[in-house]
C-alpha cells in the first residue's frame, strides 16, 4: 500500500513538474516562522525540492514567531501582495479562506486519502480540503524517569502519583518539587481533559456551547484537583524541569528537545508517555500549522508550483525527514509504515508514543471567533489555577463568554 | 478707527509674519514631510477604523458606526485595563521624575567617577528588554528570588510577585522606574549642564549656597527639561506594553492584572484575533485620555516654565 | 584664629563627608542599575545547564567563548550588524538635521497655526504604535520600498521627540543673542547653524544619541518591513533564539552582549562630548 502511494505520489509529481519545467521559470515566496533548531531542516527540504524542480524557485523567509508571521499576513493582503504559501494556525486560515487558492483540488483521492483523517477535517473548509497540514505535534506526559519507574496511564493514577511527588525537599514549609506543571492561558490542556470526558466546546452545528454540560464541567473539576499539586507558571515548563520543580507534566511533542534537554543537563533522565487516559478516551490535542496557497495577484505558474511545493512538503519521506528533526509527526498514514521512520522509532522510544497519540489526537475547531474563544477557555482555565474562582462558577461565566462569540 | 468685528489675531495684518510664516514653513518642511506621510496618515487611519467591524479580505469591512465604541465600554476586561493604566501612570511618572532630578544632579557633581556612574544608569535604559526580563524574572522569584531573599533577611514572608493579581502592576512600576530613571536623568543632566554659569555666580554673589541655590536657581532654570520629560514621560507611560509582556512571558500578567490599554489594543487586534475595529476604538479612547490630561499639564504648567 | 581653624577643619571634614556621602550613593545606585548587565554577561558565558539553576548560579563554572560564536553562527548577524549601523547612523543624521530646523522654528519663530501644528504632533505621539504598523506597511508597498532600505530609513527621517525636545533647549537662547547678531547683517539660517547650534550641543548629542539608540532598537518596525535576511537588524537577529518551546538562553544572551556593546560605546565617549561643561561664562 505504502510503495502504491509512493509510487503515484512521485509519478504525479513528476507528471506535474514536467508540466512546469516546460513553462518559464517561475519564482515563490514561502513565508515561515521556523527558528533557529528547525530553519535548517527546512532549508535542505527546499533545496531538494529546487533540485527535483529546476525551473522553480523558491524564497524562504523567516517572518519571527507564529504571530508576527500572522501579523505579517494580514498586513500583505491588506496592502494587497501576499507570498505565494506560508504556514498558519487553523484559526488565521479562516477569515482568509476567500483569497486562499485551495490544495485539495490539485491532489489525487489517494493523496488525499493517505493525510491522517482527524487532520483532513481540519483543513476542510465548505467541504474543500483548502489547506495541507504540515509541522504538528501532540501532547504527551513527560515523566522524570528517575523518579517515576511507571507513568500514570489514568486520571486518577495521575492525581495520585502528583500528590504523592509533590514534596518539600528541605522542611522549610515550602514546596521544592511539584507533582506536575499547569500553565494558564493554554487552553488546550484544559481541551485535553474536557476531550478525555467526552465533552465539546460547541456542538456539531455551532449552534450551542456545549462545554458547561456535565462532561465539561468534569475537566475543569478535574484539574481543579490537581492545582494543590501543580506548578503554576506561564513561563516553559522545560524551565521548571530543569530546575527540579516539577516531576512530570503535559506538553507538546515539539517541546522534546528542550524538556531533554533541561533534564540531561541536569543530571535527571525524561520518559515520554502517552497523556493519561481519561473516561472515555485518551485524546490530546493536535497543534501546530497548515500550509496555505494565496491567490490574490498570484499567477497561475506560481499556484502550481506552490501546490508541488506543499505536495512535496507533506510526501511520506519528506513529512518523515521533517519530523524526525522536529519534535513534529508525519501527517500522512503511509508515513508511519515507511522504513525510514521505523528506524527511527527503533532509537526513539518516544516517537512511537507519539505516533500512537498523534493518530488518536483531536484538533482545532474551525469556528471563526476561535482566536477569541481559546483566549476565552484560557482565562477560564487561568481563574480555576489560580483558586480565583471554583470550577463551576469559572465554567458557568465561561458559556456565557463563549455564547457572545457564537454568531460570526 | 472702528474696531472691526471679526478678531483677527493682531499679528496676522503685519506682512513681516507672513514673511515669517513662509519662512518657518520652509524650515519646518522636511520634519512634517516625513511625518505627515508616516505618522498623521495612519493615525488618521486608525481613527477611521475604529467605525468598521475589520475585514482582512476585504478592509476596512463594514461600516458599524459607534457600535466597536458600544462594545468596549461594556467589555469589563476594557475597565480592567483602564484602571491598570492609570494606576501604572499616576505612580510609575512622578517616581521616575522625581529620582530622575536627583540622580541628575548626582552625576552633575564634579566626582571622579561620573563617567562610569553615569554610563551604569543608562545602561538600564539601553540593555535589550529580553536580558532585563530574564533578571527582574529572576529577582522577582517566589522562591529564589532577591527580593524574597532580602524580605527574608528582614524577617518578612515569601511574597509572589509574579503570580499574585495585587502585585503584578506594581512589579512592573518598580521595573519601568529603574529602567527609565537613567534616561530621564540624562535628559535632565544635559539641561543642567546647559544653565548659563553666570546664574551660579550670581547667585554667589549674593550669598546664597547649597540646598537654596538648588532650589532658587537651579530648578527654575531646569523647567523646560523637567516640563519635556514630564509630558514625555506621562504620554509614553500611558501606553506600557513592552515591559508586561516580557515580564510576564507573553501573558498580561495573573487573571489579567497587569493588561494596560495598550494590551488590551494588541489582545484585541492581533493575539486573539484580528479585531482592528475594536483595537481601533481603544486606540481613540487612549488618544482621548492622553490628550485630555496633556492638555491639562501644558495648561496647568506652562506658566511655570522659565527660558533663560 | 585659633577659632576659624577649628571652623575650617570642620568645615573640611563636612566636605569630605559630604563627598563620601555622594560617592557612596553613586556606587550603590551603579550597582542597583548594572546587575541585570551583569546577569547579562555572566549568563553569556554560561553551559546550558547552568542558566537556569534554582538558586542561581552568578558565576559561570567554566566561561564558554563558544557560545558567542555559536550565537553569531545562529542567523546572519554580520549583515545585521552592518544593517544596524547603516540604518541608525543615515536615521540619526537625517533626523539630526530635520530636527533642529523645526525646533528652531517652534522656538524662535512666529508663525500662523504654530499652536494648531504643535499640538498635532503631539498628539500623534498618543497613539500607541502597534495600530501604525498596517497603515504604513499599505503605504511602504505602496510606493515600493517594501524589504528596502528606503523603508527602514526615511520613515524615521523625522521626530516629534526630538523636535519638542530641541525645542525646549532652543527656547532657552535668549533673544537678544539673535537681535545682536541682525544687527551685525547675519541671515537667521546662518545665526542658526553658527551660533545656536554649537551652543546647543548638550542638547543636540542627547537627540543624535536617542536616535542612534531608537533606531539600533527598533523590530517590529523592521520585521514587518522587510523580508529577506540580508536586510534585516541585530534586535531581529535576538529574535532567532526564541521559539514557541524553548529559549537557547545563553545563546541569546551572548548576542545580546554584541548588540549592546557599539551603543555602549558611542554613549561613553559622546556623553564627554554632550556633558562636558558647557562653561559659558555669560553672553557679554
Amino acid at each position: 500500500m505504502l510503495r502504491k502511494v509512493i509510487l503515484v505520489g512521485l509519478i504525479s509529481t513528476m507528471l506535474a513538474g514536467l508540466t512546469v519545467m516546460a513553462q518559464e521559470p517561475v519564482t515563490i515566496q514561502f513565508w515561515h516562522s521556523m527558528s533557529s533548531g528547525h530553519q535548517p531542516h527546512l532549508v535542505a527540504l527546499v533545496d531538494e525540492f529546487m533540485a527535483e524542480n529546476p525551473n522553480i524557485n523558491v524564497e524562504l523567509t523567516y517572518q519571527g514567531s507564529y504571530g508576527d508571521t500572522e501579523d505579517k499576513v494580514n498586513a500583505s493582503v491588506v496592502a494587497g501582495n501576499p507570498p505565494t504559501m506560508v504556514q498558519l494556525y487553523e484559526n488565521v486560515i479562516t477569515p482568509l479562506v476567500e483569497v486562499l487558492y485551495p490544495i485539495g483540488p490539485h491532489m489525487t483521492q489517494l493523496e488525499k486519502d493517505d493525510i491522517l483523517d482527524g487532520l483532513v477535517e481540519n483543513n476542510t473548509f465548505n467541504g474543500v480540503l483548502v489547506s495541507v497540514p504540515w509541522n504538528k505535534s501532540i501532547m504527551v506526559l513527560y515523566y522524570r524517569s528517575d523518579l517515576i519507574s511507571a507513568p500514570p496511564t489514568t486520571w486518577a493514577e495521575f492525581a495520585a502519583m502528583s500528590a504523592d511527588l509533590t514534596v518539600d525537599l528541605d522542611g522549610d514549609g515550602v514546596i521544592d518539587r511539584y507533582g506536575t506543571g499547569l500553565r494558564p492561558y493554554n487552553p488546550e490542556m484544559y481541551l485535553n481533559y474536557v476531550v478525555q470526558n467526552g465533552g465539546s466546546i460547541l456542538n456539531d452545528d455551532w449552534t450551542a456551547v456545549t462545554i458547561g454540560e456535565t462532561e465539561g464541567l468534569e475537566a475543569m473539576q478535574y484539574a481543579e484537583s490537581l492545582v494543590p499539586y501543580s506548578f503554576i507558571s506561564p513561563g516553559y515548563l522545560s524551565d521548571a524541569l530543569g530546575a527540579g520543580q516539577v516531576a512530570m507534566f503535559v506538553d507538546t511533542s515539539a517541546g522534546y528537545y528542550y524538556n531533554n534537554k533541561a533534564a540531561v543537563d541536569n543530571g535527571y533522565t525524561m520518559g515520554v508517555s502517552r497523556v493519561p487516559a481519561g473516561p472515555v478516551n485518551a485524546k490530546s490535542a493536535i497543534q501546530g500549522t497548515n500550509l496555505v496557497v494565496f491567490d490574490m495577484g498570484q499567477t497561475q505558474a506560481q499556484k502550481d508550483a506552490a501546490v508541488l511545493l506543499a505536495k512535496f512538503l507533506i510526501r511520506a519521506d519528506n513529512t518523515v525527514y521533517w519530523s524526525t528533526r522536529g519534535g513534529y509527526l508525519p501527517v500522512v498514514k503511509s508515513a508511519y509504515s515507511s522504513q525510514a521512520w521505523l528506524d527511527y522509532v527503533a532509537d526513539h522510544p518516544e516517537a512511537a508514543v507519539e505516533a500512537e497519540a498523534m493518530v488518536d489526537g483531536f484538533a482545532q475547531i474551525l469556528h471563526p471567533n476561535y482566536g477569541q474563544m481559546r483566549s476565552v477557555l484560557g482565562s477560564a482555565f487561568e481563574e480555576v489555577l489560580l483558586g480565583a474562582a471554583t470550577a463551576v462558577d469559572a465554567v458557568a461565566n465561561l458559556v456565557i463568554e463563549l455564547e457572545a462569540l457564537l454568531d460570526y | 478707527m472702528r474696531r472691526p468685528k471679526l478678531s483677527i489675531p493682531y499679528e496676522w495684518k503685519s506682512r513681516s509674519f507672513w514673511l515669517e510664516s513662509c519662512q518657518a514653513y520652509l524650515y519646518l518642511l522636511p520634519a512634517l514631510a516625513i511625518l505627515a506621510v508616516f505618522t498623521f496618515y495612519p493615525f488618521f487611519s486608525a481613527f477611521r477604523l475604529s467605525l468598521f467591524k475589520w475585514s482582512v479580505v476585504r478592509p476596512p469591512g463594514d461600516y458599524v458606526g459607534l457600535q466597536n465604541y458600544t462594545k468596549i465600554f461594556a467589555d469589563k476586561w476594557f475597565w480592567n485595563a483602564v484602571w491598570n493604566t492609570f494606576y501604572y501612570v499616576a505612580v510609575s511618572v512622578p517616581v521616575t521624575l522625581f529620582l530622575a532630578l536627583l540622580i541628575a544632579n548626582l552625576l552633575n557633581k564634579p566626582l571622579k567617577m561620573r563617567a562610569f556612574a553615569r554610563t551604569s544608569f543608562f545602561l538600564a535604559y539601553i540593555t535589550p528588554l529580553v536580558a532585563v526580563a530574564m533578571v527582574w524574572s529572576w529577582m522577582y522569584n517566589w522562591h529564589f528570588g532577591l527580593f524574597n531573599y532580602i524580605l527574608g533577611l528582614f524577617g518578612g514572608s515569601l511574597v509572589n510577585w509574579l503570580m499574585d493579581p495585587k502585585l503584578s502592576m506594581l512589579t512592573v512600576i518598580i521595573l519601568s522606574v529603574w529602567r527609565f530613571v537613567g534616561y530621564q536623568a540624562i535628559i535632565l543632566l544635559a539641561g543642567l549642564q546647559n544653565i548659563d554659569k553666570m546664574y551660579y555666580d550670581a547667585a554667589k554673589v549674593d550669598g546664597a549656597t547649597g540646598f537654596r541655590v538648588w532650589w532658587h536657581v537651579t530648578i527654575p532654570l531646569l523647567t523646560p527639561q523637567i516640563f519635556f520629560v514630564f509630558i514625555m514621560s506621562m504620554i509614553g507611560s500611558f501606553k506600557v506594553f513592552t515591559e508586561i509582556y516580557v515580564l510576564f512571558s507573553g501573558t498580561p500578567g495573573p487573571l489579567k492584572s497587569a493588561e494596560t490599554l495598550v494590551y488590551y489594543i494588541l489582545r484585541k487586534g492581533r493575539f486573539d484575533g484580528t479585531q482592528l475595529g475594536i483595537a481601533a476604538a481603544a486606540s481613540v479612547f487612549l488618544f482621548a485620555v492622553i490628550f485630555v490630561f496633556t492638555l491639562v499639564q501644558l495648561l496647568v504648567t506652562q506658566r511655570r516654565v522659565h527660558y533663560q | 584664629m585659633l577659632e576659624s581653624a577649628r571652623t575650617g577643619r570642620q568645615y573640611l571634614v563636612r566636605q569630605q563627608t559630604y563627598k563620601l556621602g555622594l560617592y557612596s550613593l553613586m556606587l550603590a545606585g551603579s550597582a542597583i542599575m548594572l546587575l541585570p548587565f551583569f546577569w547579562m554577561i555572566t549568563t553569556s558565558f554560561k553551559a546550558p545547564s547552568e542558566v537556569l539553576r534554582m538558586p542561581p548560579k552568578w558565576i559561570p563554572t567554566v566561561w564558554l567563548w563558544s557560545n558567542y560564536a555559536k550565537a553569531w553562527a545562529v542567523a546572519p548577524f554580520g549583515w545585521y550588524f552592518f544593517n544596524s549601523f547603516f540604518m541608525a547612523i543615515t536615521t540619526t543624521i537625517g533626523e539630526v538635521f530635520t530636527t533642529i530646523l523645526a525646533a528652531y522654528a517652534f522656538a524662535k519663530m512666529r508663525f500662523a497655526g504654530k499652536g494648531v501644528i504643535f499640538a498635532i504632533l503631539l498628539a500623534t505621539l498618543m497613539i500607541p504604535g502597534q495600530m501604525l504598523l498596517i497603515p504604513n506597511y499599505v503605504m511602504i508597498n505602496r510606493l515600493g520600498w517594501h524589504d528596502q532600505y528606503q523603508a527602514l530609513i526615511i520613515p524615521w527621517l523625522a521626530s516629534v521627540f526630538g523636535i519638542f525636545l530641541l525645542r525646549q533647549f532652543f527656547r532657552s537662547i535668549p533673544d537678544e543673542l539673535h537681535d545682536a547678531a541682525k544687527i551685525d547683517g547675519c541671515s537667521r539660517f546662518r545665526f542658526l547653524w553658527r551660533i545656536v547650534v554649537p551652543l546647543s550641543k548638550p542638547a543636540i548629542m542627547t537627540v543624535a544619541l536617542l536616535k542612534f539608540l531608537g533606531s539600533w532598537n527598533s523590530f517590529q518596525w523592521v520585521l514587518i518591513m522587510t523580508n529577506r535576511e540580508v536586510m534585516r537588524t541585530v534586535p531581529v537577529g535576538l529574535m532567532s533564539f526564541r521559539s514557541e518551546v524553548g529559549t537557547a538562553y545563553e545563546q541569546l544572551m551572548a548576542a545580546s552582549v554584541l548588540a549592546i556593546i557599539p551603543v555602549l560605546i558611542l554613549f561613553f565617549f559622546t556623553q564627554k562630548q554632550f556633558i562636558q561643561g558647557v562653561a559659558r561664562t555669560g553672553i557679554k
